[in-house]
């Protein structure tokens, strides 16, 4: 066994939640992926004879209001949920850090500027200026993954602007500026690697609020557009239909807090490791 | 600390100024001319123009939005473009209703994470401790909306002993808070989680401290030494986080107003997304992140305030 791998087995040893929430995350990852072999039936074939039937042998979660198998919807579901709140993760964390960093390093006019542009997206809250941003662009599933990237971004460059500043003040900086490091180089050899983990545990924290939002947005409609399977839509034919179909609301519930808990316990075992002073503390206040 | 305070809020001014420029923009830009959903199919090219002209849709976006600024500043947030209804008068009308369910939710949690967490504090870890820390992780991982539709199903209609829908009958207090009681679990247990973890952690910062420790071996009953330090440390940071989180609570009043059916902003803003009623869109969302901004603004002085440490710039 090589040495990145022991690290590995160690940092699962120390957090059971890292350990739990790997394992969960990696599971809801391989349902997204597999989600053709898993479901039972064509998540998006219509079958108005067996609409709203209760579970049963062949419809072990039941169906929705059209017959579609609830199951299947199901599985198709994570691979939404897990699509969009991942890519939006990942141009949020890009974002985020280039311009936080940025900020931080050049100061000034241009320090404000960025700023300025946080504080404006921040002054929202985030899920109504999601509602209008959406609703402005139409819901597709690009504009739903780019909004998001886009608004916790900001949230994000906050959290990397301020751990530049404080890695800035650090004496070996100093004396890295003055042995005629270039900028490049101190950005990427002594910068980075200093603010790189309290930021990924910040961008962790704010997967399940993406998951979170998909799920609402599709619930309102604005979400992905159908026939699209979304845990969020199926909440949604849930409601439409509260009276005669419970599983169309409990199902997606149920997926939807798995998939949270998946992710919190994985960014909160992420934290655990990489920052043990501050375990059993919030990560976003 | 006076000095902190002033520059806060003097950069409120052009981040306001951006939020409404950037708000105005993107509704601008937003598919469909408000001209011809205005003056119908068959109006004549004339009856538009004229139109136009009245609203300054004729004019260059920034001109636009130096008279949408200037007619917030006077109250004017325009007219509905579904029933020309003032949307200052629209609002109004349910500003109210969201204002009450986001205060109700807001103290519900604050009371809850208080007790809730001092008790898990206070217990580390017994039974009670872990009950309450597995109960705070899960509320985390469980939307406002769906704890929503979950308590809709189970107490308005499996066993309907609660109202399903509305906000109850005008002039009653009861209806009015019987109509309450699940919404407002709905969005304060949502973020129940986060707070009972808050107090937690402080209380057990607090009583680890030398002071209470000394006042222990002195014999002063748990309670007071309980309700004088831990506690008083423990609201602080609650009080501060819940202006921080004003913003998920309105949030979160957007889904809980459209699943119980109650009037108010958040079913006015879902309203006005599907039926695009630009001026209503612009006027709720404006009132809705001024709220926001104040609240986080008063949680950020009140820091202050309360703590006499930070007002005196240690």
């Amino acid at each position: 066994m090589n040495h990145r791998s022991s690290e590995y087995l160690q940092a699962f040893r120390k957090s059971r939640k890292l350990f739990i929430g790997t394992l969960l995350v990696f599971i809801l990852v391989t349902v997204a992926i597999c989600a053709p072999l898993l479901a039972p039936y064509n998540p998006y074939k219509i079958d108005v004879r067996n609409r709203l039937s209760g579970l049963s042998g062949s419809h072990p979660l039941g169906t929705d209001h059209l017959g579609r198998d609830t199951l299947s919807q199901i599985i198709y579901g994570t691979r939404t949920s897990i699509l969009i709140s991942l890519i939006g993760t990942l141009i949020a964390f890009v974002i985020g850090l280039s311009l936080g960093t940025t900020a931080a390093y050049v100061g000034g006019v241009i320090e404000n500027l960025i700023l300025l542009y946080f504080d404006v997206i921040r002054s929202f809250p985030a899920i109504i200026l999601i509602l209008v941003i959406v609703s402005t662009f139409g819901p597709s599933i690009t504009t739903i993954i780019l909004v998001f990237g886009f608004i916790y971004s900001s949230l994000l460059g906050r959290t990397a602007r301020a751990v530049t500043l404080s890695v800035i003040k650090e004496p070996f900086m100093e004396s890295a500026i003055i042995l005629g490091s270039k900028t490049g180089a101190v950005l990427t050899r002594h910068i980075l690697p200093n603010i790189i983990g309290p930021v990924l545990i910040v961008t962790g924290m704010y997967i399940p609020f993406m998951i979170m939002a998909e799920a609402g947005l599709s619930f309102l409609g604005l979400g992905v557009p159908p026939p699209t399977a979304s845990w969020g839509s199926v909440l949604r034919y849930g409601f439409e239909n509260i009276m005669r179909a419970w599983w169309l609301i409990l199902w997606p519930s149920l997926a939807l807090a798995l998939a949270m808990l998946s992710f919190n316990l994985f960014a909160e075992g992420l934290r655990d490791i990489l920052n043990p002073e501050k375990r059993g503390e919030l990560i976003i206040s | 600390m006076v000095k902190y305070a002033i520059t806060r809020i003097l950069w409120l001014i052009p981040t306001l100024l951006c939020m409404i420029i950037f708000l105005f923009t993107l509704t601008h830009f937003a598919p469909g001319d408000p001209v011809d959903v205005m003056c119908g199919p068959r109006a004549s090219e004339e009856t538009k123009t004229m139109v136009r002209e009245l609203f300054h849709l004729d004019k260059p976006i920034h001109v636009q939005v130096f008279y949408f600024i200037k007619n917030l500043f006077q109250g004017n947030l325009g007219v509905s473009i579904a029933d020309r209804e003032p949307v200052i008068d629209k609002v109004m009308r349910v500003f109210p209703n969201t204002v009450v369910l986001t205060f109700f939710s807001m103290f519900w949690t604050f009371v809850l994470a208080l007790i809730l967490g001092s008790l898990s504090g206070i217990h580390q870890n017994t039974w009670i401790d872990y009950l309450i820390t597995g109960f705070s992780f899960s509320m985390i991982s469980v939307p406002s909306f769906v704890i929503g539709l979950i308590l809709l199903l189970v107490f308005s209609i499996k066993i309907p002993i609660l109202p399903m829908s509305g906000s109850g009958t005008e002039g009653s207090i009861w209806s009015q808070i019987y109509h309450l009681i699940l919404p407002t679990i709905a969005i304060s247990f949502a973020w129940l989680g986060f707070m009972c973890r808050t107090v937690k952690a402080m209380m057990i910062e607090v009583l680890s401290k030398d002071y209470v420790k000394m006042e222990r071996s002195f014999g002063v009953p748990s309670l007071y030494i309980w309700g004088k330090y831990a506690l008083r440390n423990a609201a602080m940071p609650v009080v501060t986080q819940l202006g921080f989180a004003t913003g998920e609570f309105l949030g979160g009043a957007v889904f809980i107003e459209m699943i119980f059916r109650r009037p108010g902003m958040g079913r006015l803003l879902a309203d006005s997304v599907s039926s695009l009623d630009y001026p209503v869109l612009q006027g709720t969302v404006f009132l809705t992140t001024i709220m926001f901004v104040l609240a986080n603004l008063m949680a950020d002085l009140s820091h202050g305030f309360i703590d006499p440490r930070i007002r005196h710039g240690h």
